[in-house]
């Protein structure tokens, strides 16, 4: 094997959570000092030219931080990193656009970010437009007038086309549509058959199974596995279905799995029109309540709420805790809703599922499915979804 | 290809070397300027206006209430105005850049040390184009621009360098106390009373003339406004005094931001 580009030996890293962060908490000493948090622990890693190391590992594992000090965003508090190449990192898009200039413009103050110089940078400009498959016309346009879509294409063309020699990448691969998302793909197997050294985070195994020449699975800042990709990501893949352990029969009808340190104790939902409870009208709100129990000494824990169309199986909504921050502090006995303003979907019936997991979602408690339903009432149609519209005749 | 072993109390990403840092700092600072002034209607004259404004209202509105105000009243005003404004707009911006620019620092080909640089030379933008507002003021008020003014652009520096080290040593509390900005901002708002801004130290007691000698940003002011106005030389003693005392600030504020900035984003 040629020499690695990156390398990580017995890399830890700590920082402080929770500590003054005011000047009038710091010298009044309300403050606490915070508590030191262990984000990474002796972690061994090495990325040669021509690899991508995949990292995998729910959120709050260590995926992000292990990329930062890789990068030398941070410095490691112990063990060594090493990089040999001048690096270039993917870990946020757009982050530096201005809506005030043009599409050329950020595109071009990208590049130099991800480490070009403004003259290559400028050079790279075709290039870049046509990955993001931006015509001319439209990157004389400011920024601020492009869809969500464009930005990110933008963006994501612009760092990635600067053939860096070892690039980071954190969970940004799944950008824009499926067509794009597949371009990026095929790029980075490019790159990486070009030479780059990669180190990607994501947690879509799909990906990492494609792209990864080797593995890495990080749990709570530990290296779990580390090894071929296949063997890697099934493992990992298992544990998540291990762990919640084989299906049990619920009284009233459905099914759960779940380690049970913390138990649902009822899932109900109120339409927002009066329709009564399991039930809204087209066009209504839906209020879900999740009731739990404790059953061990759990202090948080992250909840989800979807949705199902009855005798199907994607899930049509899909809400966590996640999204919202934190997660939630638990008491003995509890409950948590979630106010869904607007439903718009088609009138029919729904499995309503919900579950608990730890805070790093590594870890699922209790899951609840195929066992409450909700009806949404109103005349159907063969869509999905059927939002507010109007039909207008004109001539 | 740089090979660069860098142990755990290291900091600089390799690949960021004088050069690369210089062209990123020409190309932000160039984009800060553009993003600022771009979309209004006036463009870049919106950098002049305020300048000449400010001048305007001040000068009548001091030589009015100021008892003892010299002949040169009126340029010696715009020199400590145009100063203050840079010298104030920068170390403010600087402190909150880390912050109001925390995308930079997820980039791991960028150098820290450039946000606070940015910022501090995107406000030099404005002091620059106010500079022909000035020397107009000048010629106009005095007759005559002095060849001691060839030194007035080393003074500019030194007033960077001291501006740069008091933000990035700010920035980096900042970054750990947010209220620190605020304090800043108190200090400034103070300040610009506490220096001979809109006053000189001509008018002043003896007692409190030797006061604000102490201030390193009312000398600056004073050694602008002999170069540029009285044609006269600051002593050779002020003049390494000053070099001393911003050069030793910014060397302090540096090493006091290379330090912190390594841990930034855990922070943030």
């Amino acid at each position: 094997m040629t020499a690695p580009r990156l390398e990580l030996s017995g890399v830890g890293k700590r920082f402080r959570r929770g500590g003054a962060t005011s000047l009038q908490q710091r010298f009044l000493g309300r403050g606490t000092r915070g508590q030191w948090v262990t984000a990474l622990h002796d972690v061994d890693l090495a990325v040669g030219p021509g690899e991508i190391v995949g990292v995998l590992g729910r959120n709050g594992g260590g995926k992000s931080t292990l990329l930062r000090v890789a990068g030398g965003l941070t410095r490691a508090s112990s063990g060594s990193v090493q990089r040999h190449a001048a690096v270039s990192g993917l870990l946020t898009l757009n982050g530096s656009a201005s809506g005030d200039l043009s599409g050329a413009d950020n595109a071009v103050t990208g590049a130099v970010l991800a480490g070009l110089s403004p003259r290559a940078a400028r050079g790279r400009l075709p290039e870049i437009a046509a990955f993001a498959e931006l015509d001319d016309a439209v990157l004389r346009e400011p920024m601020r007038t492009y869809s969500d879509g464009m930005k990110l294409r933008l963006a994501f063309a612009a760092a990635a086309m600067t053939d860096p020699d070892l690039l980071l990448i954190d969970e940004v691969l799944a950008v824009g549509d499926i067509a794009f998302q597949e371009k990026c793909l095929t790029h980075i197997e490019r790159l990486r058959d070009g030479g780059t050294a990669l180190l990607v985070a994501s947690h879509v195994t799909s990906h990492m199974r494609r792209l990864a020449t080797r593995a890495v699975w990080l749990r709570g800042g530990t290296v779990v596995a580390d090894g071929p990709p296949s063997e890697v990501i099934d493992e990992y893949e298992a544990s998540l279905d291990e762990r919640a352990g084989a299906p049990q029969d619920l009284a009233g009808g459905g099914f759960r799995k779940g380690t049970g340190e913390v138990r649902i104790a009822g899932i109900t939902s109120t339409g927002s029109q009066g329709a009564g409870p399991g039930a809204t009208r087209l066009g209504g709100g839906l209020t879900v309540t999740v009731a739990y129990h404790r059953e061990a000494s759990v202090t948080h824990a992250n909840f989800s709420v979807s949705l199902r169309r009855v005798g199907g199986d994607v899930k049509v909504v899909d809400l966590t805790t996640e999204a919202s921050g934190a997660a939630v502090p638990l008491a003995d006995e509890g409950s948590i809703s979630v106010a869904i303003d607007r439903l718009d979907l088609e009138p029919g019936t729904y499995w309503l599922d919900a579950g608990i997991y730890s805070k790093d979602w590594e870890v699922p408690y209790d899951y609840h499915w195929d066992a409450w339903r909700v009806h949404v009432l109103g005349t159907g149609t063969s869509g999905i979804l059927q939002p507010p519209h109007a039909w207008r005749v004109d001539g | 290809m740089s090979s660069v072993g860098i142990p755990a109390g290291a900091t600089p990403p390799p690949g960021v070397g004088i050069g690369r840092t210089v062209q990123v700092i020409g190309h932000l600072t160039a984009r800060e300027f553009r993003i600022r002034y771009q979309s209004a209607f006036l463009g870049w004259l919106w950098a002049l206006l305020p300048a000449i404004v400010r001048f305007i209202v001040l000068g009548v509105v001091f030589s009015q209430i100021l008892p003892v105000t010299g002949p040169d009243y009126l340029a010696e005003l715009a020199v400590g105005v145009l100063g203050w404004q840079w010298f104030s707009a920068g170390v403010a911006s600087a402190t909150v850049s880390p912050i109001s620019r925390r995308d930079l620092l997820s980039q791991p080909a960028l150098p820290r040390p450039v946000i606070p640089v940015v910022s501090v030379l995107t406000d030099a933008f404005d002091y620059l184009a106010g500079v022909p507002v000035l020397l107009v003021i000048v010629l106009v008020d005095t007759g005559g621009l002095p060849a001691t003014a060839l030194l007035f652009p080393l003074l500019l520096v030194l007033q960077g360098c001291l501006t740069l080290g008091l933000g990035m040593a700010a920035a980096v509390a900042n970054v750990h106390w947010r209220d620190t900005s605020l304090a800043v901002s108190l200090l400034l708002a103070v300040g610009i009373y506490a220096t001979p801004v809109f006053y000189t130290s001509r008018v002043l007691t003896e007692q409190l003339r030797s006061l604000t000698q102490l201030n390193p940003v009312g000398a600056l002011f004073e050694a602008q406004r002999q170069v540029l106005i009285e044609g006269t030389v600051p002593s050779a003693t002020t003049l390494t005094v000053l070099t001393v005392v911003c050069g030793g600030v910014l060397a302090g504020g540096w090493a006091v931001y290379r330090h912190w900035s390594a841990t930034f984003v855990d922070q943030l």
